[in-house]
C-alpha cells in the first residue's frame, strides 16, 4: 500500500471506530498508532511515544485551558450569572423581546469571562429560561434565543476552542482574542435583530414589554461590579501587554474566587465542585490532545497532509471557492462530532493547505487569525446545527416540556443571521483583522 | 454527546475516592501554579523582580495538572463518543460497542502510561534537566505516571463491570449511586 493509502485508510478506521461509539480521541489514536507502526515500524512508535505525550502537554500556552476553565467554575459556583441577566434585562425589558435579548447579552457577558461554552450556556439558561417561561414566552423562543445566545462563547475569550486553535496553529493569544471581539460583536446585533423580527412576526411568542424604572436599573447595574471587575483586570492586563494570558488566567482565579468568598458564595463544597468540573472538562479535552496528536504525527508521516495541499494548489480553483468548501466541510463534519475534536483533528492538515493560498493579499499572521474565526464561526454554527447541536441537547437538559424539534424551529432565525455573518467574514477579513491592528 | 453521569460500576476498591483525590492532586497543582504566577506577576511589577522560571514551572506542571485530571474524566465517563449512528441501536448493543470503546481506551491507556514511565527513566538515565532552573526533568515524567496508571485501572474495572452484562452493570450502576 502507498503511503497515502495508509493514510486513508487511517482516516476511514478512525470514522468506523467513531462510529460505533469509540471515544473520539482513542478513535483517533487507535488508528494513529497503527497508522505509525506501517510507516515507519513498532520501535520507532515506542521512541515517539516516550517524548510525544510530555512534549504535547507540558506547553506553557497550554495553562490557559485548565486556568480559565476553573476560573469560568468559580463565577458559575459563586453565581455570578444572576446579577448579569437581571441587569441586562432592567435594561432592554422596555421593547418587546426585551428579556430574550437580556439573554443573548448575559450569555455574551459571562462568555467573556469563562472558557467553556456549556457552562455559559447552562448557567445563563439557569437563570433566564425559568423567568422567561413565567412572563409568558413561548417555549421555541425562549429555548432558541438562550441556546444561540451561548454559541458566543465559542468566539468570545476565553474560549476553549479560541485557546486550541490558538495552541495548535502558534498564534500569538492575545492577538487571537482581539481578533474575536468584532465578530462577536456581529454576533451579538444579529441576534438582537433576528429576536426583534421574530416578535413582530409572531407577536405571540414573546409577552409585552415591562419597562424597568430608573432605580431599578441603577440598582441592577451595582451588582454586576464582580464580572465587571474580573473582565477589566484580567483583559485589561492581557491587552495592554502588562501580562500574557497564562499570567491573566492566573490573577483571574485568584480576583474571582476572592470575589466569590467575600460575597459569602464560596464555600468547600462549591470550591470542590468547581474543581471536579475542571478536572473533567479538561480531562477530557486533554485525552482529545494526546489522541489527535497521534493520528496528526502518523498523518504527517504519510504525507497526506502535503499532497492534499498539492492537489488543492492543482485545482485551479479561486482561494474563495476553496475557502467555502472548507466552511461546508466543518458545517457537515460538526454534525457527527463536537467542535473541540473537529479542530484538533482537522487544523493540522487543513490549516498548512490554507496557509499556501492566497487570499487577498493577506500576510501568513493575518490569515491565521481570519481563518481562525472562520473555523470558530462555523463552530458556533455547529452548537446549534441540526441534528446535533449540543447546545440545544443543554437547553433541552433544562427544558423537558419543550421537543427538540420546536428549539430547533427557533434557531432557524438566528442560523439565518449566523450564515450572514459568516459570508460577511469570509468576504470582509478586516472585520477581524481591524481590532488587531489598532490595537498591537 | 457525553455519558454525563454517575460513573458505572459498584465500587469494591474505593476508585471513586482515589479519582476524587487524583482531580484534588491535579486541582492543587493548578492552584499553586496560578498562585506562582501571579506572585511572579507582582514580583516583576512592584519589585523588578520576577520568579525566576516561573514559565518553565507551569510547564512542569501543565503535564502533571492533565495526567490527574484524566482519570477523573474517564471516572464520570465524561470522554467524548458520537451517538449520532447508534441512537436507533438497542439497548444491549449500545453496551457491548462502549464496553469495547472501553477496552480501547484501557489498552491506549497502558501503551501511554508505559512509554511516559520509559521515556522518564532514559531521561533520568541521561540526567537531562531544564535549561533555566537545572530541574530533573524526570521528576514530570515519574508524576504523570499514577495519574495515568489510574486511567488503567479505572478502564479495567469498567470492562470488568461491564461484561457481567447490561442488566448487572444497571444493578452496579445503582449500588454506586447509593455508596
Amino acid at each position: 500500500m502507498s503511503t497515502m493509502g495508509i493514510g486513508l485508510t487511517m482516516f476511514c478506521g478512525m470514522l468506523v471506530l467513531m462510529a460505533v461509539r469509540v471515544p473520539i480521541a482513542i478513535a483517533m489514536f487507535v488508528p494513529g498508532a497503527i497508522g505509525y507502526t506501517a510507516l515507519a515500524g513498532w520501535l520507532p512508535l515506542m521512541a515517539h511515544l516516550k517524548g510525544a505525550v510530555y512534549g504535547r502537554v507540558s506547553v506553557y500556552d497550554l495553562s490557559v485551558i485548565p486556568l480559565f476553565m476553573l476560573m469560568g467554575a468559580f463565577a458559575v459556583q459563586g453565581g455570578l450569572s444572576k446579577a448579569l441577566f437581571e441587569f441586562a434585562n432592567a435594561l432592554l425589558g422596555r421593547f418587546k423581546g426585551g428579556m430574550a435579548m437580556a439573554g443573548v447579552l448575559a450569555c455574551a457577558a459571562f462568555g467573556s469571562i469563562s472558557g467553556s461554552t456549556v457552562a455559559t450556556t447552562a448557567t445563563i439558561a439557569q437563570v433566564a429560561y425559568p423567568e422567561m417561561r413565567r412572563i409568558g414566552y413561548s417555549g421555541r423562543l425562549a429555548t432558541a434565543a438562550l441556546a444561540t445566545g451561548g454559541t458566543m462563547g465559542v468566539l468570545l475569550p476565553p474560549s476553549v476552542t479560541l485557546m486550541v486553535y490558538a495552541i495548535l496553529t502558534e498564534q500569538n493569544i492575545t492577538k487571537m482574542f482581539l481578533a474575536a471581539y468584532v465578530p462577536a460583536l456581529l454576533a451579538a446585533v444579529g441576534y438582537l435583530i433576528a429576536i426583534a423580527v421574530v416578535v413582530r412576526v409572531w407577536p405571540d411568542q414573546a409577552p409585552d414589554a415591562t419597562p424597568a424604572s430608573a432605580t431599578e436599573v441603577l440598582r441592577a447595574a451595582s451588582r454586576v461590579w464582580p464580572i465587571l471587575t474580573i473582565f477589566l483586570v484580567v483583559f485589561g492586563g492581557i491587552y495592554g501587554g502588562v501580562f500574557t494570558a497564562t499570567e491573566g488566567a492566573a490573577i483571574g482565579n485568584v480576583l474571582t474566587f476572592v470575589i466569590t468568598v467575600l460575597r459569602g458564595d464560596m464555600d468547600r463544597q462549591r470550591l470542590g465542585a468547581a474543581i471536579r468540573t475542571t478536572a473533567q472538562t479538561s480531562g477530557m479535552i486533554f485525552l482529545i490532545f494526546i489522541g489527535a496528536d497521534m493520528i496528526n504525527a502518523a498523518l504527517a508521516l504519510s504525507q497526506l497532509p502535503a499532497q492534499l495541499a498539492d492537489l488543492v494548489g492543482h485545482l485551479q480553483l479561486s482561494p474563495l471557492v476553496i475557502m467555502a468548501g472548507v466552511m461546508v466541510f466543518y458545517v457537515l463534519l460538526g454534525c457527527v462530532m463536537d467542535e473541540m475534536s473537529m479542530i484538533l483533528l482537522t487544523v493540522p492538515t487543513l490549516f498548512p493547505v490554507i496557509m499556501g493560498m492566497d487570499f487577498f493579499g493577506l500576510a501568513p499572521a493575518d490569515k491565521a487569525l481570519w481563518f481562525g474565526i472562520l473555523i470558530l464561526t462555523v463552530c458556533e454554527i455547529g452548537m446549534i446545527f441540526p441534528p446535533v447541536g449540543l447546545n440545544v441537547y443543554i437547553m433541552n437538559g433544562l427544558a423537558r416540556n419543550v421537543p427538540m424539534t420546536e428549539t430547533y424551529k427557533g434557531v432557524v432565525p438566528f442560523l439565518v443571521t449566523d450564515f450572514i455573518r459568516l459570508g460577511l467574514l469570509i468576504g470582509f477579513p478586516v472585520i477581524t483583522l481591524w481590532l488587531v491592528k489598532a490595537l498591537t | 454527546m457525553t455519558h454525563d453521569g454517575p460513573a458505572g460500576g459498584s465500587n469494591p476498591l474505593g476508585l471513586e475516592r482515589l479519582c476524587d483525590l487524583s482531580a484534588a492532586i491535579g486541582g492543587l497543582v493548578l492552584v499553586a501554579m496560578a498562585t506562582m504566577t501571579v506572585v511572579s506577576v507582582v514580583g516583576r511589577a512592584f519589585f523588578s523582580h520576577p520568579i525566576l522560571g516561573d514559565v518553565e514551572l507551569v510547564q512542569l506542571g501543565c503535564a502533571v495538572v492533565v495526567a490527574s485530571f484524566l482519570p477523573y474524566a474517564q471516572y464520570r465517563r465524561a470522554n467524548l463518543i458520537v451517538d449520532f449512528f447508534t441512537t436507533q441501536a438497542s439497548a444491549a448493543a449500545q453496551h457491548w460497542m462502549d464496553t469495547f470503546g472501553t477496552a480501547l481506551y484501557t489498552a491506549v491507556m497502558a501503551l501511554v502510561c508505559w512509554r511516559v514511565a520509559a521515556g522518564g527513566l532514559d531521561i533520568h538515565a541521561n540526567q537531562e534537566s531544564s535549561m533555566l532552573m537545572n530541574l530533573p526533568l524526570w521528576i514530570p515524567y515519574a508524576l504523570m505516571v499514577p495519574g495515568l496508571a489510574l486511567c488503567v485501572v479505572i478502564g479495567l474495572h469498567q470492562v470488568l463491570q461491564a461484561l457481567r452484562g447490561p442488566q448487572a452493570a444497571a444493578q452496579g450502576t445503582a449500588q454506586g449511586d447509593a455508596a
